[in-house]
């Protein structure tokens, strides 16, 4: 499977609950929404695949292609986009991070 | 470089009707933070309601515009919430403003 392609993005966020793709790593952010991402999933205490897109320069247009999604960092629960940092953190103090969480593992 | 009303008239091509705020974030037209309120986020989850606005601005972004934090709300929401701005070049503080002034609100409501 070639790196950032169509096949590899699905099955990164098809393998992983949580996924934040990011401009640096959680350890050392390279933008301050991506760290304010990653502050975020820190909190919510879930383990949480973080994948950095400045490791390789076709990453970042070929991931905003992929989910049609403009910026970074892009959140995923359960393989399905939620938006950026600012939805991350509202849905994190709304609550409705962790609705969304528990639901999805409940599936078989 | 777009300008704050610039952007803000790229906002009413597709939400003509909406109350928009727009602030330049470092002062280098190019991370905005947006504060848009308009009744067709009603019955939206969040992320629908940042792909009107993302959808019209994808095809400036990363060139013109670097970096979009977006606030959408109902004009319910719009008359409860208080602005966040978050900074992202700022003291790291952003995260937790919303709960500190919600714990504020709490606080003063119970005195």
């Amino acid at each position: 499977m070639e790196l950032w392609s169509k096949e590899w993005l699905d099955n990164i966020v098809a393998e992983h609950d949580l996924v934040l793709f990011m401009k640096g790593t959680p350890e050392e952010p390279q933008c301050g929404f991506s760290n304010r991402a990653a502050q975020v999933l820190n909190q919510f205490q879930i383990p949480f695949a973080a994948i950095n897109v400045l490791a390789d320069h076709r990453a970042i247009p070929l991931i905003c292609e992929w989910a049609d999604f403009p910026t970074m960092p892009q959140i995923y629960v359960h393989g399905e986009l939620i938006g950026g940092s600012d939805i991350v953190l509202e849905m994190y103090e709304s609550g409705e991070l962790k609705e969304m969480y528990d639901a999805g593992r409940q599936e078989p | 470089m777009p300008t704050i009303e610039w952007m803000e008239n790229e906002v009413h091509k597709v939400l003509p009707n909406s109350i928009v705020k727009v602030t330049d974030l470092t002062g280098g037209g190019d991370h905005f933070h947006l504060r848009v309120i308009d009744e067709a986020f009603e019955n939206k989850r969040p992320l629908a309601r940042q792909r009107i606005i993302l959808n019209h601005f994808k095809q400036f972004i990363p060139y013109q515009v670097h970096a979009l934090d977006i606030q959408a709300l109902t004009p319910e929401q719009g008359s409860k919430t208080s602005e966040n701005v978050f900074h992202p070049h700022g003291d790291g503080q952003g995260i937790h403003s919303r709960s500190i002034e919600r714990r504020k609100e709490k606080e003063n409501g119970e005195q």
